[in-house]
Protein backbone atom coordinates (compact mmCIF):
# COMPACT_ATOMS: atom_id res chain seq x y z
CA UNK A 1 0.00 0.00 0.00
CA UNK A 2 1.07 3.66 -0.61
CA UNK A 3 1.54 6.09 2.10
CA UNK A 4 -0.09 8.85 1.47
CA UNK A 5 0.46 12.49 3.30
CA UNK A 6 3.61 11.51 5.01
CA UNK A 7 7.35 12.83 4.69
CA UNK A 8 10.44 10.82 4.33
CA UNK A 9 11.57 9.14 7.69
CA UNK A 10 15.11 11.08 7.61
CA UNK A 11 13.25 14.22 8.24
CA UNK A 12 11.83 13.24 11.79
CA UNK A 13 15.05 13.61 14.19
CA UNK A 14 15.83 17.10 12.85
CA UNK A 15 12.40 18.61 12.63
CA UNK A 16 11.55 17.45 15.88
CA UNK A 17 14.73 19.53 16.78
CA UNK A 18 13.60 22.70 14.91
CA UNK A 19 10.27 22.13 16.83
CA UNK A 20 11.41 21.88 20.33
CA UNK A 21 13.73 24.99 19.94
CA UNK A 22 11.00 27.20 18.75
CA UNK A 23 8.82 25.89 21.13
CA UNK A 24 11.36 26.78 23.70
CA UNK A 25 12.49 30.31 22.15
CA UNK A 26 8.65 31.12 21.66
CA UNK A 27 7.83 30.05 24.69
CA UNK A 28 10.80 32.49 26.66
CA UNK A 29 9.76 35.05 24.24
CA UNK A 30 6.03 35.47 25.54
CA UNK A 31 7.62 35.67 28.91
CA UNK A 32 9.94 38.44 28.25
CA UNK A 33 9.67 40.10 24.63
CA UNK A 34 12.90 42.61 25.87
CA UNK A 35 15.13 39.59 26.11
CA UNK A 36 15.21 39.12 22.53
CA UNK A 37 15.21 42.65 21.80
CA UNK A 38 18.27 42.76 19.50
CA UNK A 39 16.93 40.31 17.35
CA UNK A 40 13.69 41.50 16.55
CA UNK A 41 13.89 43.79 13.79
CA UNK A 42 11.11 46.17 13.00
CA UNK A 43 10.42 45.55 9.35
CA UNK A 44 7.74 46.77 7.05
CA UNK A 45 4.90 44.29 6.54
CA UNK A 46 2.04 43.88 4.22
CA UNK A 47 -1.23 43.41 6.86
CA UNK A 48 -4.67 42.55 5.32
CA UNK A 49 -5.49 44.03 9.13
CA UNK A 50 -3.08 45.04 11.63
CA UNK A 51 -2.08 47.99 14.12
CA UNK A 52 1.24 49.64 14.18
CA UNK A 53 2.75 52.73 12.39
CA UNK A 54 1.78 52.62 8.43
CA UNK A 55 4.98 52.62 6.43
CA UNK A 56 3.51 55.52 4.14
CA UNK A 57 2.00 58.19 6.30
CA UNK A 58 2.70 60.08 9.21
CA UNK A 59 4.31 59.24 11.87
CA UNK A 60 1.90 59.38 15.10
CA UNK A 61 1.23 58.50 18.54
CA UNK A 62 -2.50 58.04 18.37
CA UNK A 63 -2.39 55.73 14.55
CA UNK A 64 -0.58 53.42 16.26
CA UNK A 65 -3.68 51.67 17.40
CA UNK A 66 -6.04 52.56 15.02
CA UNK A 67 -6.21 49.46 12.39
CA UNK A 68 -4.73 49.47 9.24
CA UNK A 69 -6.52 47.83 6.21
CA UNK A 70 -4.39 46.45 3.23
CA UNK A 71 -1.50 48.67 3.98
CA UNK A 72 1.60 47.86 4.76
CA UNK A 73 3.19 48.47 8.36
CA UNK A 74 6.35 48.47 10.65
CA UNK A 75 5.97 44.78 12.43
CA UNK A 76 8.50 43.54 14.84
CA UNK A 77 8.71 39.87 13.05
CA UNK A 78 10.69 37.45 15.71
CA UNK A 79 7.62 36.33 16.59
CA UNK A 80 6.39 35.25 13.06
CA UNK A 81 9.49 33.38 12.10
CA UNK A 82 9.20 31.82 15.31
CA UNK A 83 5.66 30.47 14.66
CA UNK A 84 6.35 29.89 10.88
CA UNK A 85 9.74 27.54 12.27
CA UNK A 86 7.02 25.79 14.77
CA UNK A 87 3.97 25.06 12.75
CA UNK A 88 6.36 23.48 9.42
CA UNK A 89 8.16 21.97 11.48
CA UNK A 90 5.81 20.71 13.66
CA UNK A 91 3.66 19.19 10.79
CA UNK A 92 7.03 17.50 9.32
CA UNK A 93 8.09 16.00 12.72
CA UNK A 94 4.33 14.58 13.31
CA UNK A 95 3.83 13.36 9.75
CA UNK A 96 6.96 12.14 9.08
CA UNK A 97 7.08 8.03 8.52
CA UNK A 98 8.82 5.59 11.65
CA UNK A 99 11.44 3.62 10.89
CA UNK A 100 9.28 0.99 9.66
CA UNK A 101 6.15 2.71 8.83
CA UNK A 102 3.60 0.08 8.36
CA UNK A 103 -0.62 -0.99 9.06
CA UNK A 104 0.09 -0.71 12.52
CA UNK A 105 1.83 2.59 12.66
CA UNK A 106 -0.80 4.14 10.28
CA UNK A 107 -3.51 2.97 12.65
CA UNK A 108 -1.45 4.14 15.97
CA UNK A 109 -1.01 7.84 14.04
CA UNK A 110 -4.85 7.46 13.35
CA UNK A 111 -6.04 6.95 17.11
CA UNK A 112 -3.73 9.80 18.06
CA UNK A 113 -4.84 12.04 15.83
CA UNK A 114 -8.74 11.10 16.85
CA UNK A 115 -7.58 11.51 20.17
CA UNK A 116 -5.77 14.40 20.00
CA UNK A 117 -8.47 16.27 18.59
CA UNK A 118 -11.16 15.62 21.01
CA UNK A 119 -8.43 16.58 23.65
CA UNK A 120 -7.71 19.87 21.86
CA UNK A 121 -11.43 20.96 22.00
CA UNK A 122 -12.15 19.64 25.37
CA UNK A 123 -9.24 21.70 27.01
CA UNK A 124 -10.09 24.66 24.52
CA UNK A 125 -14.01 24.83 25.83
CA UNK A 126 -12.53 24.53 28.81
CA UNK A 127 -10.23 27.46 28.90
CA UNK A 128 -13.00 29.60 26.65
CA UNK A 129 -14.82 29.44 30.01
CA UNK A 130 -11.91 30.65 32.63
CA UNK A 131 -10.01 32.83 30.65
CA UNK A 132 -11.70 36.22 29.97
CA UNK A 133 -10.62 39.71 28.40
CA UNK A 134 -6.32 39.86 27.48
CA UNK A 135 -5.69 36.71 28.93
CA UNK A 136 -7.42 34.72 26.43
CA UNK A 137 -4.76 35.93 23.72
CA UNK A 138 -2.41 33.51 25.01
CA UNK A 139 -5.29 31.09 24.86
CA UNK A 140 -5.73 31.71 21.19
CA UNK A 141 -1.56 31.56 20.17
CA UNK A 142 -1.24 28.28 21.92
CA UNK A 143 -4.34 26.88 20.30
CA UNK A 144 -2.59 27.79 17.09
CA UNK A 145 0.02 24.82 17.40
CA UNK A 146 -1.63 22.84 20.62
CA UNK A 147 -3.79 20.20 18.42
CA UNK A 148 -0.19 19.24 16.72
CA UNK A 149 1.31 19.11 20.21
CA UNK A 150 -1.20 17.13 21.89
CA UNK A 151 -1.01 14.66 18.43
CA UNK A 152 2.74 14.28 18.63
CA UNK A 153 3.03 13.30 22.69
CA UNK A 154 0.36 11.30 22.28
CA UNK A 155 1.71 9.07 19.22
CA UNK A 156 4.99 9.00 20.36
CA UNK A 157 3.78 7.69 23.19
CA UNK A 158 1.74 4.96 21.61
CA UNK A 159 5.02 4.11 20.10
CA UNK A 160 6.96 4.00 22.87
CA UNK A 161 4.14 1.68 25.06
CA UNK A 162 3.80 -0.52 21.63
CA UNK A 163 8.01 -1.00 21.38
CA UNK A 164 8.01 -1.39 25.36
CA UNK A 165 5.48 -4.42 25.04
CA UNK A 166 7.39 -5.51 21.98
CA UNK A 167 10.68 -5.69 24.21
CA UNK A 168 9.56 -7.00 27.56
CA UNK A 169 7.92 -10.03 25.29
CA UNK A 170 11.33 -10.62 23.51
CA UNK A 171 13.22 -10.70 27.03
CA UNK A 172 10.39 -13.25 28.06
CA UNK A 173 11.11 -15.88 25.07
CA UNK B 1 10.46 -19.22 11.55
CA UNK B 2 11.10 -16.07 13.90
CA UNK B 3 9.17 -13.10 14.57
CA UNK B 4 12.00 -11.05 12.96
CA UNK B 5 11.75 -13.54 9.19
CA UNK B 6 7.94 -13.16 9.49
CA UNK B 7 7.92 -9.65 9.64
CA UNK B 8 10.97 -9.22 7.13
CA UNK B 9 8.69 -11.21 4.66
CA UNK B 10 5.60 -9.35 4.59
CA UNK B 11 7.13 -5.88 4.90
CA UNK B 12 5.67 -4.97 8.69
CA UNK B 13 7.73 -4.51 11.71
CA UNK B 14 8.62 -7.20 14.26
CA UNK B 15 6.16 -5.34 17.02
CA UNK B 16 3.44 -6.10 14.59
CA UNK B 17 3.67 -9.43 14.54
CA UNK B 18 4.39 -9.37 18.13
CA UNK B 19 1.19 -7.07 18.59
CA UNK B 20 -0.59 -9.89 15.94
CA UNK B 21 0.34 -12.78 18.09
CA UNK B 22 -0.74 -11.25 21.26
CA UNK B 23 -3.92 -10.53 19.96
CA UNK B 24 -3.40 -6.93 20.08
CA UNK B 25 -3.66 -5.90 16.08
CA UNK B 26 -5.76 -7.12 13.68
CA UNK B 27 -4.15 -7.63 10.89
CA UNK B 28 -5.96 -5.80 7.49
CA UNK B 29 -6.77 -8.27 4.67
CA UNK B 30 -3.78 -7.73 2.69
CA UNK B 31 -1.53 -8.30 5.88
CA UNK B 32 -3.43 -11.57 6.68
CA UNK B 33 -3.37 -12.58 2.67
CA UNK B 34 0.68 -12.38 2.76
CA UNK B 35 0.71 -14.03 5.94
CA UNK B 36 -0.98 -16.64 4.54
CA UNK B 37 1.17 -17.00 1.17
CA UNK B 38 4.11 -17.23 3.53
CA UNK B 39 2.97 -20.20 5.13
CA UNK B 40 1.28 -21.75 2.45
CA UNK B 41 -1.93 -21.96 3.99
CA UNK B 42 -5.55 -20.14 3.60
CA UNK B 43 -6.39 -17.15 5.76
CA UNK B 44 -8.69 -19.42 7.87
CA UNK B 45 -6.50 -21.88 8.68
CA UNK B 46 -4.37 -18.89 10.58
CA UNK B 47 -7.01 -16.90 11.54
CA UNK B 48 -10.34 -17.06 13.33
CA UNK B 49 -13.05 -14.44 14.63
CA UNK B 50 -13.30 -14.32 18.42
CA UNK B 51 -16.84 -14.24 20.16
CA UNK B 52 -16.43 -9.86 20.78
CA UNK B 53 -16.40 -10.20 16.79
Amino acid sequence: MKERFLFPHRFRNVSGLIFLLSLLLLTVFVIDSDLFSKINPEMPVFAIAGNGQPVYGEYSETIILSTHWFKFIYNETLDEVLFILLIISGIVYAFSKERIEDEMTRQIRLESLAWATYFNYFILLACYLLFYGLPFLYVLMIAMFSNLLFFIIRFRWSVYKYNKEFNEEQIKN
Amino acid sequence: MTQAELSEKVNVSRQTINALELGKYVPSTVLALKISKVFGKTVNEIFELEDSD
